[in-house]
């Protein structure tokens, strides 16, 4: 029996040893994939100010012509600029770097882009004779600045996916050289 | 006896850790390859569109009022011209850069010291036109040729980016497009 104690000890010790050793590699493999996140984090939190947004620009003619036989004829030729900006904040996205099966994966979940702001102004006006108002069909004044609202809104309609698709693509750029620069597997997709 | 049973059995308690151990190296191999993530192999870019616009072009055929004979025979004065006509063409045209990924190291010096407005502006790099119209006395071929690819080159491309800067629009588009480029680079600033 006095044999005992001290082989239980040794016992004790080597499983308590071999235990600790166990246990020991979960937190590097840990420890590295946050310092992965971190860095990924940092990266993207340096880079935040350029990230992108979409400028989209439009250009707007409303343009009246009035026959006239005795005087020249009447033009009416306004022009408008407007810049629509498309985006997302990126506090509503979601990203983690997870542990994938053969490669580390950077999830990235980003909010649908939308229009964030639109700023129109008139350029340049022409008129043939200075008193003329545009006039529609029915001999009606036409309200310009309507019409040039509307249209803007047809056009920001008309191209809103186009708009929408190039700012993801922008987006999808950008986490692609991110994820291969840290070596990860990109996984993003886009909320609606 | 006992105490070869229970030596046996110890003995056996620390193989059972020991192989435990082992596997779990074993296993974590995967995650110990992860040590080597960072390399600096940049990834190479054909296109980055970086805007987007909706251009209408206008050129106008101008000429003296009728009733103004004093000019039309005897001044001449140009600012007494009036619109007789016009042609009207609209593009959706596509802006930004073509291979930018080519002068990388030049761009990641600019990019990682934040200087990203020293970064080259945009270019054109699609046009498409996408209706028109003559009113008025202005000749149609005339409207026709703005599109007219001449050995590579149309009017209508150099009209577009005329426009676009005269309107103010085009250095909304520099600022914004040398962000987007600053943001790809700046990925690999060490």
């Amino acid at each position: 029996m006095k044999y005992i104690n001290p082989i239980l000890s040794i016992v004790l010790i080597a499983c308590t040893a071999v235990l600790g050793s166990c246990n020991h590699v979960n937190p590097t493999k840990q420890g590295i994939e946050e310092s992965i996140e971190q860095k990924v984090f940092s990266k993207i939190k340096s880079d935040a100010p350029y990230l992108a947004q979409l400028s989209a620009v439009y250009g707007l003619v409303f343009s009246n012509y009035h026959p006239n036989r005795i005087e020249s004829d009447d033009f009416y030729i306004r022009k408008d600029k407007a810049g629509v900006f498309y985006g997302y904040s990126l506090n509503d996205a979601e990203i983690k770097v997870i542990k994938g099966k053969d490669q580390n994966i950077l999830h990235v979940r980003l909010p649908m882009p939308k229009q964030i702001s639109v700023d129109r102004r008139v350029m340049s006006v022409d008129i043939t004779h200075e008193k003329y108002k545009p006039i529609d069909s029915k001999g009606q004044i036409i309200n310009v600045d309507e019409w040039m609202n509307n249209e803007l809104e047809t056009l920001t309609k008309k191209y809103e996916e186009k708009s929408i698709e190039m700012t993801k693509a922008i987006s999808r750029q950008y986490f692609e050289s991110l994820s291969k620069r840290f070596g990860l597997k990109l996984n993003l997709e886009f909320t609606s | 006896m006992k105490k070869i049973l229970l030596i046996v059995l110890c003995l056996g308690i620390v193989l059972i850790f020991w192989i435990y151990h082992s596997v779990s190296k074993a296993g974590s191999k995967g995650g110990e390859t992860q040590q080597s993530v960072e390399f600096m192999e940049y990834m190479p870019i054909d296109k980055l569109f970086t805007a987007f616009a909706y251009v209408p072009i206008i050129r106008y055929e101008r000429d003296y009022l009728k009733r103004d004979i004093y000019n039309r025979f005897y001044n001449h004065d140009e600012k007494k011209k009036v619109i007789i006509g016009y042609c009207y063409r609209e593009y959706d045209v596509g802006i930004g850069y073509d291979h930018p990924t080519d002068s990388f190291d030049v761009l990641q010096k600019i990019a990682c010291q934040n200087l990203y407005k020293e970064l080259p502006e945009p270019v054109i790099l699609s046009i498409n036109p996408i209706s028109s119209e003559v009113v008025g006395k202005y000749s149609r071929t005339d409207c026709d040729n703005l599109d007219l690819d001449d050995s590579g080159t149309r009017k209508s491309q150099q009209l577009i980016l005329k426009q676009l800067k005269e309107d103010g629009q085009w250095n909304v588009i520099v600022e914004n497009s040398q962000k987007a480029l600053a943001s790809f680079i700046r990925v690999y600033c060490p």
